[in-house]
């Protein structure tokens, strides 16, 4: 990160390129000097043991050991128009315990409440104005008190003297990236991690989260340094704060990573513990002078842990890498490289004005964790959402298994009644249609009848035997399809009759519950009642007609034909059996004839079949 | 002889008993319209026969000794997709009517009948179809369902070939009431001729369909791929 030391250069390199047209210097950089460690508070006399040296002046290589005074001497040289108007002193770093400044032999001014732990710890760069009262035409003197301490790197940067505002947007950038950017990762931190926290308490299982929320939180005190400035009156306390802030987060954000990398360390973890409360316990024992091997071993300790744990989470997650393991990882190699760059910059590797770069990991780790328990809540989401649509498709599955076992209950069930239905029809042909054939047996064998009626009766009783296997067939008590058949099997006998046949049929709803047995009762009635009509009847017209009345069906069988009387006992005993089937219905027979004027049978069944009455 | 004016039908008979075959050949040579060009007693023989040559009707009982009688119609119609078939039963029951016409039949005769219903039938036939029985065209209707009533119809490339129309199924519905051919022509302002038609292509849907489920049936068994 030297680059960014460099590209300060080259900024300042570009503005006093830019200005030289018109004003010749418009900041003078100072970085060589004559130093001599000496205590008085006012400047050494000429004939002091000054000695040349170049800026910046890290104390730790120039002057190790413990806290001193020195003093610096520069000279610079400004025209008549420039010593009349302010300038400003501005330093990179204000990294000394205290700096006063002394113009031409005044004293102008010190730095103040340079103690605090934030600036130790972060280093902000320090600007004050020189009005034109301290400066001179021609040769300036400018002397510069230091009280520093080696062994926290304190010293002195190069020294710029900027004419007017000059030196405001150099001290602006610096600011901004040591300090403002500090301020606004602490207050992230505070948010996500108070936000981590609520859902923690909601979520208590979650230890990833309380993680996340603990590092959050300890970044944000670390990211708040004023604060300690305020709170800790007593310089006394600021080194060991100093030491606890820079190292507070770090055992909270391995074990972190380690939770979100899947694993589970707890002798490492432990360790980790012990040895960060070591150097608590240590930075609070020793003193200021010390501090600075503490903070070497721990920060190099940090640093070896901040590599393992990425060596690990790489490892750990070779399997399924996701865009959030890409995020973590590279967040966790960034956080390599910037505490390597501020281990070397306190190492005295790297030019002592780079910037210190190591906060800017904090933002980067805590988004990648961020957004991998983020992409974790929306997987689980996912997942309970897939869940649900398959626990819908079983349960509807399982639906369509009860439906499907309910109707091959219900299909068990019809064939259970149509068996009985057979059956009953077996016993009724058994009765009917075996004593009909018995009956014509005798009647041949007794010679007693003709051949024609001999086959008259037994085409009616082939004819009823037709009907009963169509009642067997599965017409879902379709009424129409029912008549339909009569008059189907009826055919060749109303065609050959010559009679003029109406079928006024409209359409009939369906009976689902009408039995096989109610079935051929209905087509016997109907049959018998065209058989008489077309037997007897000696009609032109033979019509039958349909009619629903309410929740009753009528059917009519109705001729022209020349009628009888009602009281005659053979056609009287036909229509009892008529009546009788009707009756086994629930329905009724009305027959009107008169001799002359035709035949009517009418047939009132009940639309809300029951199945028949058993019949005597 | 009518000749001229009315072609002969040409007959054919297979009929495993000899008295009802006797029976059905005298009622054909009583009609002047039919000739009977061939008797045969087993399914093999009219099979044998039939190979190079076809009458105009052929009539052929179910239940024949050697082979089953549904075979003759499939094999005769395949054939001889010209020649009318019609099956000899003794009820005309639903479940044997309806296989002989998938297997290619247009109709069927009453064993037992009045023997001038035989050439009645004939003639209906050779009309344009033997009357469909209401429960049949009941079952037909069930079976060649067209897509609206049955959405979940698995077979859609093949629809077109073998579900009913809107006009076949008003004329199947009709006939499943017990409406004669010319009373549902009537009511639905068409010819008889054309009601004829109609069928014609219902029975040939009807063998279709068979044919499709029996793949269906076959493929949902795992006997094809």
């Amino acid at each position: 990160m030297k680059f960014l030391a460099r590209a300060s250069a080259l900024v300042l390199a570009l503005a006093a390129h830019a200005t030289q047209a018109q004003e010749p210097v418009v900041i003078h950089v100072l970085d060589r000097a004559d130093f001599v460690l000496w205590r008085s508070r006012v400047p050494p006399p000429d004939d002091a043991p000054w000695k040349p040296v170049t800026l910046p002046d890290n104390w730790y290589l120039s002057h190790p050991g413990d806290t001193q005074v020195g003093w610096y001497r520069f000279t610079y040289d400004l025209s008549p128009e420039q010593a009349r108007i302010p300038h400003a002193i501005y330093l990179m770093r204000n990294s000394a315990r205290r700096i006063d400044f002394w113009f031409n032999g005044r004293r102008h001014s010190a730095n103040v409440a340079i103690g605090d732990p934030g600036a130790r710890n972060w280093s902000p760069p320090y600007i004050t104005t020189v009005s034109g009262r301290n400066l001179i035409p021609g040769r300036n003197v400018l002397h510069i008190r230091v009280v520093a301490v080696p062994e926290i790197r304190q010293g002195l940067t190069r020294v710029m003297i900027a004419q007017g505002s000059a030196g405001r947007p150099l001290y602006e950038v610096r600011y901004i990236t040591q300090v403002t950017t500090l301020f606004m990762f602490g207050a992230a931190a505070l948010i996500a991690g108070l936000l981590a926290g609520a859902f923690w308490l909601r979520e208590r299982g979650d230890t990833t989260l309380l993680w996340f929320s603990i590092t959050a939180l300890a970044w944000a005190v670390t990211a708040f340094p004023w604060l300690h400035a305020v709170f800790t009156p007593r310089a006394f306390f600021q080194g060991p704060l100093a030491f606890t802030l820079r190292f507070a987060y770090a055992v909270p954000m391995l074990i972190l990573c380690l939770r979100v990398a899947g694993r589970r360390w707890p002798f490492g973890e432990a360790a980790l513990l012990i040895f960060t409360l070591a150097g608590l316990a240590l930075a609070w024992l020793l003193g200021e002078d010390e501090q600075g091997a503490i903070i070497t071993y721990w920060s190099m300790a940090y640093l070896c842990a901040l590599f393992a744990l990425l060596i690990v989470l790489i490892r750990s997650q070779q399997r399924e890498r996701k865009w959030a393991f890409w995020l973590l990882a590279g967040a966790l190699v960034l956080a390599v490289l910037l505490n390597a760059h501020d281990l070397a910059w306190w190492m005295g590797w790297i030019d002592y004005e780079s910037y210190q770069l190591a906060h800017f990991h904090i933002p980067l780790v805590l988004f990648a964790i961020g957004a991998t328990i983020v992409d974790r809540h929306f997987r689980a989401v996912d997942a309970v959402e897939r869940a649900k649509i398959e626990l819908e498709g079983r349960v509807a599955e399982k639906a369509r298994e009860i439906e499907a076992n309910y109707s091959r209950v219900q299909e068990a069930e019809r064939e259970r009644t149509l068996a009985l239905e057979r059956q009953r029809i077996m016993a009724d042909m058994h009765d009917g249609l075996g004593s009909a054939l018995v009956g014509l047996l005798g009647t041949v064998q007794s010679g007693s009848t003709s051949l024609p009626e001999v086959e008259r009766r037994l085409h009616d009783a082939l004819q009823e035997l037709r009907l009963a296997v169509d009642a067997l067939e599965p017409t879902d008590g379709d009424l129409g399809v029912i008549l339909g058949n009569v008059r189907h099997r009826m055919r060749a006998a109303i065609e050959s009759s010559g009679v003029r046949f109406h079928w006024q049929v409209e359409a009939l709803p369906a009976v689902p519950s009408l039995t096989p047995r109610a079935v051929l009762d209905i087509q016997r009635i109907v049959l018998e009642a065209l058989t008489n009509s077309l037997r007897h009847g000696h009609a032109r017209d033979l019509t039958v007609s349909t009619k629903v009345n309410g929740s009753s069906l009528q059917i009519g069988i109705a001729d022209n034909g020349i009628g009888f009387d009602q009281a005659n006992a053979a056609q009287g005993r036909g229509l009892e059996s008529l009546r009788r089937r009707a009756r086994g219905l629930g329905g009724a027979v009305e027959v009107r004839s008169e001799p002359g004027a035709g035949t009517s049978v009418t047939l009132r069944l009940p639309l809300e079949y029951r199945g028949a009455a058993p019949s005597t | 002889m009518p000749a001229e004016t009315a072609p002969v039908t040409r007959v054919a008979l297979v009929e495993d008993d000899p008295e009802t075959r006797a029976r059905i050949a005298e009622s054909i040579r009583q009609e002047t319209s039919l000739r009977l060009i061939a008797e045969y007693a087993t399914g093999s023989d009219a099979l044998a026969d039939l190979e190079s040559r076809a009458p105009d009707v052929l009539l052929v009982d179910l239940g024949l000794p050697d082979i089953s009688g549904l075979d003759v119609v499939r094999r005769v119609s395949e054939r001889h997709p010209e020649c009318d078939i019609l099956v000899i039963s003794i009820f005309g029951d639903e479940a044997h009517v309806l296989s002989a016409l998938e297997a290619g039949a247009r109709g069927y005769l009453l064993k037992g009948s009045l023997q001038r219903d035989i050439a009645f039938d004939i003639r209906d036939l050779r009309n344009g179809g033997s009357p469909l029985s209401p429960v049949i065209a009941r079952q037909v209707l069930k079976r060649l369902r067209t897509p609206e009533e049955s959405p979940s119809q698995k077979m859609s490339d093949t629809d077109e070939e073998v579900l009913l129309t809107a006009r076949e199924s008003e004329i199947l519905n009709a006939i499943s009431r017990g409406f004669s051919y010319a009373e549902t022509a009537e009511m639905l302002g068409i010819s008889v001729g054309t009601v004829h038609t109609f069928l014609k292509r219902i029975y040939r849907k009807l063998a279709v369909h068979s044919k499709t489920e029996a793949v269906f049936e076959a493929s949902r068994l795992g006997l094809i791929r």
